[in-house]
């Protein structure tokens, strides 16, 4: 699993590590913060995306088989991952 | 994690995560059965309904009530999410400066106050009076209007635009190119599109994505 944070890059030593520390995330964690080109990048991750927070992408050898925009619940998601294992 | 064949991709921010709701480490209503709110949304071109919702000032506002207008920026927007916070000040602006050309800014709250207790009516009053909003803010008590628009997000631009008294959907998307830094924009995607109008040209660019915080409503997935 990664785990993308879009909060400003000002953010990343300060709010983002404190939830990292905060709910024991051991995943990797990085910081998008290409502000000014999220008109590409959205469409890029998935044209159906519109851009609102939270969203997942499942990818498999590379190729995005899921992408949900929205929350997740536990099960949810553990559904969604067996469904494509 | 390189080895692992199935990798998942989790896109949010801790901007996100502080608004979440309190309440949300008790896993009770994730049991409920979950209706799927449909996907629904205009397309450039479509006409847009008119509404009736109440403003802060305890109003009911449509669009009917301006006939001098030629258009409108219709904004869904809220109190908590952070990428709506820092448009406020823009969004203020876009209504100085386009209201008096015809195309006021119709701020809407799309949240449900019970999921989000900063967005509840009280708090919008506060805020409104806080800023001395110059158009009105109304909230989507029902939450009818932002799924017949499209409004996935906060802050979610539709501008519209009358023609032979119905108002079209001429864009759709984000303010500008920079949420994090208004001094900082290359492109002023709203503003192109009403000023495309205003000259009776095409608009180049007529829909955008930006990151917004999603919806808070009930009938969606949580």
């Amino acid at each position: 699993m990664i785990l993308v944070s879009l909060d400003k890059k000002e953010l990343l030593h300060t709010s983002v590590q404190q939830v990292i520390t905060k709910k024991n995330i051991t995943t990797d964690v990085y910081l998008l913060d290409d502000i000014k080109r999220m008109n590409d990048w959205i469409p890029a991750v998935n044209e159906e995306w519109s851009g609102a927070i939270p969203a997942t992408a499942f990818y498999k050898h590379g190729k995005q088989l899921a992408f949900n925009e929205g929350k997740l619940t536990k099960q949810e998601l553990e559904t969604l991952i067996k469904q494509h294992l | 994690m390189k080895n692992k064949i199935l990798t998942l991709i989790l896109i949010s921010s801790v901007a996100a995560l502080a608004c979440t709701p309190k309440n949300n480490t008790t896993t009770g209503d994730d049991e409920k059965p979950k209706q799927e709110a449909t996907k629904t949304g205009y397309a450039i071109g479509d006409e847009a309904t008119d509404f009736s919702m109440k403003n802060v000032d305890g109003k009911m506002v449509s669009l009917a009530n301006y006939p001098d207008a030629k258009g409108f920026f219709v904004i869904f927007t809220c109190n908590h999410c952070p990428y709506a916070l820092a448009y406020e000040q823009r969004i203020m602006d876009l209504d100085k400066k386009y209201a008096p050309l015809g195309y006021p800014v119709i701020a809407i709250s799309p949240n449900d106050p019970a999921l989000v207790p900063e967005d509840s009516y009280e708090e919008m009053q506060k805020l409104a009076a806080e800023k001395a909003y110059s158009f009105p803010y109304l909230i989507d008590e029902k939450q009818e209007i932002y799924p017949q628009y499209g409004a996935t997000k906060t802050p979610h631009v539709f501008l519209l635009n009358k023609e032979n008294g119905k108002n079209i959907v001429r864009y759709i998307g984000a303010i500008d190119d920079n949420y994090s830094d208004a001094n900082d924009v290359d492109v002023k995607y709203a503003e192109n599109a009403v000023d495309s109008l205003l000259a009776g040209e095409e608009i180049a660019l007529n829909t955008t994505k930006a990151i917004g915080c999603s919806i808070k409503d009930k009938r969606n997935k949580k």
